[in-house]
C-alpha cells in the first residue's frame, strides 16, 4: 500500500508524542515553581507581625500581597499555555486513532482480499502487507496510550497545583 | 516600662510624637521661665513678692503636667522600640523567604516590602533618638525645678525627680542623668 505523503513516519510520530510529553514536564516544572512561589508569599505574609495599619506597615503588606497577585498571575498564564499543550497532546492522541483505525480498515481489505487470492506470490505479498499493517496498528495504539498517559498525569499534577493555589487564597 | 501590652503593639503615629516632642519642649520653656520668674522666699515663707506663694503653685502645676507628659514620653518610647523591633523582625522573615522564590517578578515586591521597612526602621530609629533626648531634656528640667519649692511644702515623690519610674522601679540612667545635672551645677 502506498503511503500518503502527509502522512507522518514512525519517527516523526514518535517524535511529536515525546515532545508533547517533555513540553508538559518542562510546563509542570513552572507550574510547580510558580505555586511554591505563591505559598511562601502565603506563608510570609502570616508570618509577618504588622501591627495594625501605619504608614511603612501598609506598604510592606501592599508589596508581599503584590507578589502573591503576581505568582497568581503567573499561575494563570502557565495554566492556559499547559492547557494548551494537553489540548495539542489530545488532538494528536486522536489523530493516532484515527489513523489506527483506517489502518485497521485497510487491514481487513488486505485480509479479505487476501483470502479470495490464489497465487503465492500475490498471496505472499497481501501477507506481508497485511502483518505492516498489523505493526502500524500497534505501534499508533502505544504511541496514542504513552500521550494519554503522559497528558492524563499532566492534567491530574496541574488539578493537584490548581489545589494548592485555591486553597490559600485570600477572601 | 508602662506595661501597657496593647499600645506597644500598635505602630507608631510618628505625626502624634512629633507632636508630644513639640509640646513636651514648649512645656519645658514654660517650666524653665516659672522657674527663673520664682521670687526669693525665705524658710518661713516670707517674701517680698505678694503672689509668691501662688508663683510656686503655677510652677508645681507646670512641673506636674510635664511630669504627666514624661509618663507619655516614656510609653511613646516603648512603642517605638517594639514597632523597631517588629520591623526588624518582619526583614529577617522577608529577607529569609525572599531567598526561596524563583521569579524575579515576585522577588521584585520582596524587595520592595524590604526598601519600606528599612525606611520605616530609619525614620522610627531618628526618632528613637529625638523622644531619648527629649525624655533627657524633660528629666532635666524636672530636677531643676524640684529644686525650688515653697517652704513647707514638699514636692511630690517621683514629680520631684522627674522619674515617674514606669512600672514602679528608678531607672539607673534617669541616676545617672540627674548625678550629672548635680555635678553640671
Amino acid at each position: 500500500m502506498a503511503r500518503r505523503s502527509d502522512t507522518p513516519t514512525r519517527s516523526e510520530v514518535t517524535e511529536k508524542v515525546e515532545k508533547h510529553q517533555d513540553d508538559m514536564n518542562d510546563k509542570a516544572e513552572d507550574v510547580e515553581e510558580t505555586v511554591s512561589d505563591i505559598e511562601t508569599v502565603r506563608r510570609t505574609l502570616d508570618s509577618l507581625d504588622l501591627g495594625g495599619t501605619s504608614e511603612g506597615a501598609d506598604e510592606v503588606e501592599g508589596a508581599i500581597e503584590g507578589a502573591e497577585d503576581i505568582g497568581v498571575g503567573e499561575f494563570d498564564e502557565e495554566s492556559q499555555e499547559l492547557e494548551q499543550i494537553q489540548g495539542e497532546t489530545e488532538e494528536h492522541e486522536s489523530e493516532l486513532g484515527e489513523r489506527s483505525d483506517t489502518t485497521t480498515s485497510d487491514m481487513e481489505k488486505i485480509s479479505d482480499a487476501s483470502s479470495q487470492i490464489h497465487s503465492d506470490a500475490a498471496g505472499s505479498e497481501l501477507a506481508k502487507a497485511e502483518d505492516n499493517a498489523r505493526r502500524d496498528i500497534e505501534f499508533l495504539t502505544d504511541q496514542a496510550g504513552s500521550a494519554q498517559t503522559a497528558r492524563e498525569e499532566s492534567q491530574r499534577l496541574h488539578t493537584e497545583h490548581q489545589a494548592r493555589v485555591d486553597s490559600g487564597r485570600r477572601s | 516600662m508602662s506595661g501597657d501590652v496593647d499600645v506597644a503593639k500598635k505602630n507608631v503615629d510618628l505625626d502624634q510624637v512629633e507632636d508630644s516632642l513639640e509640646y513636651a519642649h514648649e512645656q519645658i520653656e514654660k517650666l524653665d521661665r516659672s522657674v527663673h520668674s520664682l521670687p526669693k522666699v525665705d524658710e518661713d515663707g516670707n517674701s517680698e513678692c505678694p503672689f509668691a506663694e501662688e508663683l510656686y503653685a503655677q510652677k508645681e502645676d507646670i512641673q506636674a503636667q510635664l511630669n504627666g507628659q514624661l509618663k507619655g514620653l516614656y510609653e511613646k518610647q516603648e512603642a517605638i522600640d517594639a514597632e523597631n523591633t517588629r520591623c526588624k523582625n518582619n526583614l529577617v522573615v522577608i529577607s529569609a523567604h525572599e531567598r526561596r522564590i524563583h521569579r524575579d517578578s515576585v522577588r521584585d515586591q520582596y524587595s520592595q516590602a524590604e526598601v519600606e521597612l528599612c525606611a520605616r526602621i530609619e525614620c522610627l530609629s531618628e526618632m528613637q533618638e529625638r523622644v531619648t533626648k527629649t525624655i533627657k531634656d524633660v528629666q532635666a528640667a524636672l530636677a531643676g525645678a524640684s529644686e525650688k519649692y515653697y517652704p513647707g511644702k514638699c514636692p511630690q515623690d517621683g514629680e520631684a525627680s522627674g522619674t515617674p519610674s514606669p512600672g514602679g522601679t528608678t531607672d539607673d540612667r534617669e541616676l545617672d542623668d540627674l548625678l550629672e545635672i548635680e555635678q553640671e551645677r
